[in-house]
């Protein structure tokens, strides 16, 4: 077989070992299935427990566990959904479909008693209006300003929502515990992000990307178990391997739309290609990692403290939002390129898109766009511009620029 | 003294070159078809009779192209824009250095600019659409009924350019066929259509920037008509190799070469067994 010049030949030697920490990717992996999720859903449903579907992680989930809620992340199980589609448009965004097929999926098979689902955009908002025909909705909107007082406002009558479908009130207390909850996955998230600045970490982007989708697919303590025990894994596997500067991928920071785990796997073609994706910013990377303190695990935890958290997050991608952290993690992940992924009917991103990837370039970071329907049809000649991408990086490495 | 070959596998032709020395020992092209392997095969036996040289002689291999990877005699693969741009500086010596390259290929376009030494610094490529490639002169000019090759001298002849949809190639069809049933001159058709082209591929030249010297390379590079549409929408002269269909196979015998000498000096520096 001939090799690409995109990946070394030492390289490839050093991917075909298995790493140690391979059998707790093993533990995240399977959780991705719809399978495993229906089934863990299952057992929560026969204990009487409410099933609250979720975006992702950018929404007030320790309202939902104060609540005695069981939070499960709806978007992501697109194949498995498939039989239950409608007449949806072709030119979709994925990400919002992935969304509305999942939670359509657990409603038919009984398992959700409410989606909370982001107003963010039309897209989002039609498929709303779609899904309340079966399913009962709640439409969270975007933080509409960092005005604590307000937001403050927006989560107690959040929290009302919740507690009439859950039929437990959200007391300070049970918000106390949720929150400490919330700031261990926060903790254990933001360290592994943390350790993928190393040079010599062997968690590969796509690894990462398995970790952060399973997350709200078990059991949170579960979840942050497991992944205390990768990044002791990771650690010590990092400290034995010695770091050879010229021969490791290129690394690569994914922004933009976020990538949906079964639908075309954008940050699995960067390492197919030779590329290492260090760093995202979707699904509240950055804000874990750059703004800890907004975790309210403090004691004086109330509806007071947990708007910070909330006035930060995003549904969908940083760029345009808060790029001033995307370019401190260009610095801090020592990123050698930087891919734009936007999905074909965002038009809002896509021009948000081209200026943040001016500026990149502007800063003297090489820069792709790269724009999908979020499936797998345009696989090859995807790859073609992600293969010159890293040829490009190589070269300038080479070249020393 | 080494010999190498570029094998560049396009949508619509296949490329090989033979270098050694800084010199191409032979080129040859060929309808891709259906088998890419074998069309890569033949080609190759092709040049190497032409060169009077042996297999056995060729010391690496590198292929590019849409089919790249099924190559299997190759040593190396590399994507095209790496190969167009390594070949494009090398065939281009003149005073003002190669900063902008325009590869308009069957069924991809590509701008590419490079730094003073050659060095890629961005790129970019045509949508899924065949609007702005080789491909959609090739659908309409089938709707014309008129030989590919002769395009160039027939929109030369154009009175009044028309006005031909540049963003999707099943559009631009409706519209010849409209326009013919109108009676408009096949001339004029066509100069629209190469106008359509440089409209599109002017897009992408917009999105990473122009800069001088342009080369523009390809099978489609070979239409003079093209090249005018071209020159009129950037503003610029084009500078257009002899041969620009097999700019992208010299490139990727140029890495191969680069290859051989990388292996070379890393040999040279290794420390003597103990």
């Amino acid at each position: 077989m001939p090799t690409s010049l995109g990946v070394l030949p030492d390289q490839q030697a050093v991917c075909e070992k298995p790493p140690a920490f391979a059998s707790q990717m093993d533990y995240f992996r399977s959780r991705l299935g719809a399978d495993q999720t229906i089934e863990w859903l299952r057992k929560k449903k026969a204990v009487g427990l409410k099933v609250i579907g979720l975006p992702g992680w950018s929404v007030p989930v320790e309202i939902v566990l104060a609540a005695g809620g069981v939070p499960v992340r709806l978007s992501g199980i697109w194949e498995e959904a498939k039989h239950f589609r409608r007449e949806l448009p072709r030119d979709i965004c994925p990400l919002a479909a992935s969304f509305f097929l999942g939670a359509e999926s657990l409603s038919r098979e009984g398992l959700l008693d409410v989606a909370v689902v982001p107003g963010t955009c039309d897209w989002k908002r039609k498929l709303n209006d779609l899904l309340a025909e079966d399913t009962k909705v709640l439409t969270l909107q975007a933080p509409p300003s960092e005005n604590l007082g307000f937001l403050s406002k927006d989560l107690r009558n959040f929290a009302r929502e919740i507690a009439l479908i859950t039929d437990l009130p959200v007391v300070s207390r049970n918000l106390k515990f949720a929150s400490a909850e919330i700031a261990r996955v926060d903790e254990a998230f933001a360290a592994l992000h943390r350790l993928r600045r190393h040079p010599t970490c062997a968690l590969s982007g796509e690894d990462a990307l398995a970790v952060e989708e399973a997350l709200m697919r078990d059991d949170l303590s579960r979840w942050t178990e497991r992944c205390r025990t990768l990044i002791r894994l990771l650690e010590e596997e990092s400290a034995m391997t010695e770091d050879s500067p010229s021969d490791r991928a290129p690394r690569i920071f994914l922004a933009g739309s976020p990538v949906i785990w079964d639908r075309g796997n954008l940050v699995h073609l960067i390492e197919k290609a030779g590329g290492k994706v260090v760093c995202n910013d979707f699904h509240s990377c950055l804000t874990s990692l750059y703004a800890p303190e907004i975790s309210p695990a403090r004691d004086d935890v109330a509806f007071s403290t947990l708007p910070l958290r909330w006035a930060r997050s995003c549904f969908c991608s940083a760029v345009g939002e808060d790029e001033g952290l995307i370019f401190r993690a260009i610095e801090d992940f020592r990123v050698e390129g930087v891919v734009g992924h936007t999905y074909r009917a965002c038009g809002r991103l896509q021009m948000r898109m081209s200026s943040f990837l001016r500026r990149a370039r502007d800063s003297g970071i090489p820069s792709l766009a790269v724009e999908t329907e979020g499936d797998s049809n345009d696989t090859e000649r995807l790859l073609t511009r992600i293969e010159a991408f890293i040829e490009m990086l190589f070269a300038r490495r080479r070249s020393g620029a | 003294m080494s010999l190498v070959a570029g094998v560049d596998v396009g949508s619509t032709t296949t490329k090989v070159v033979l270098i050694e020395d800084s010199q191409v020992l032979a080129a040859e092209v060929c309808a891709t078809g259906a088998n890419c392997r074998k069309a890569a095969h033949a080609l190759l036996a092709a040049a190497l009779q032409s060169s009077g040289r042996e297999r056995s002689e060729v010391r690496s291999v590198v292929s590019t192209g849409y089919g790249r990877k099924l190559v299997d005699f190759a040593d190396e693969i590399v994507s095209e824009i790496t190969a167009n741009a390594r070949g494009a500086v090398w065939l281009h010596r003149g005073e003002v250095p190669v900063r902008t390259i325009i590869d308009v290929g069957g069924q991809d376009s590509k701008v590419i600019c490079v730094d003073r030494s050659g060095l890629v610094t961005n790129f970019a490529m045509n949508d899924k659409c065949a609007a702005g490639t080789g491909r959609f002169l090739e659908v309409l000019s089938r709707i014309l009924e008129i030989d590919l090759d002769q395009l160039g001298e027939i929109s030369l002849k154009s009175r009044k350019r028309l006005e031909i949809s540049s963003v999707c190639t099943v559009f631009a069809e409706s519209e010849v066929v409209s326009l013919i049933s109108q009676g408009k001159s096949v001339e004029d058709i066509v100069a629209g259509l190469h106008k359509s082209v440089a409209r599109r591929v002017g897009d992408l030249v917009t999105t990473v920037g122009l800069q001088e010297a342009v080369f523009f390379d390809g099978g489609p590079a070979l239409n003079c008509g093209l090249i005018k549409a071209f020159e009129e929408e950037l503003g610029v002269s084009l500078i257009v190799p002899e041969s620009p269909q097999i700019v992208t196979a010299t490139g990727a015998a140029l890495v191969a070469s680069d290859s051989l000498s990388d292996k070379a000096s890393r040999d040279r520096i290794k420390p003597p067994s103990p």
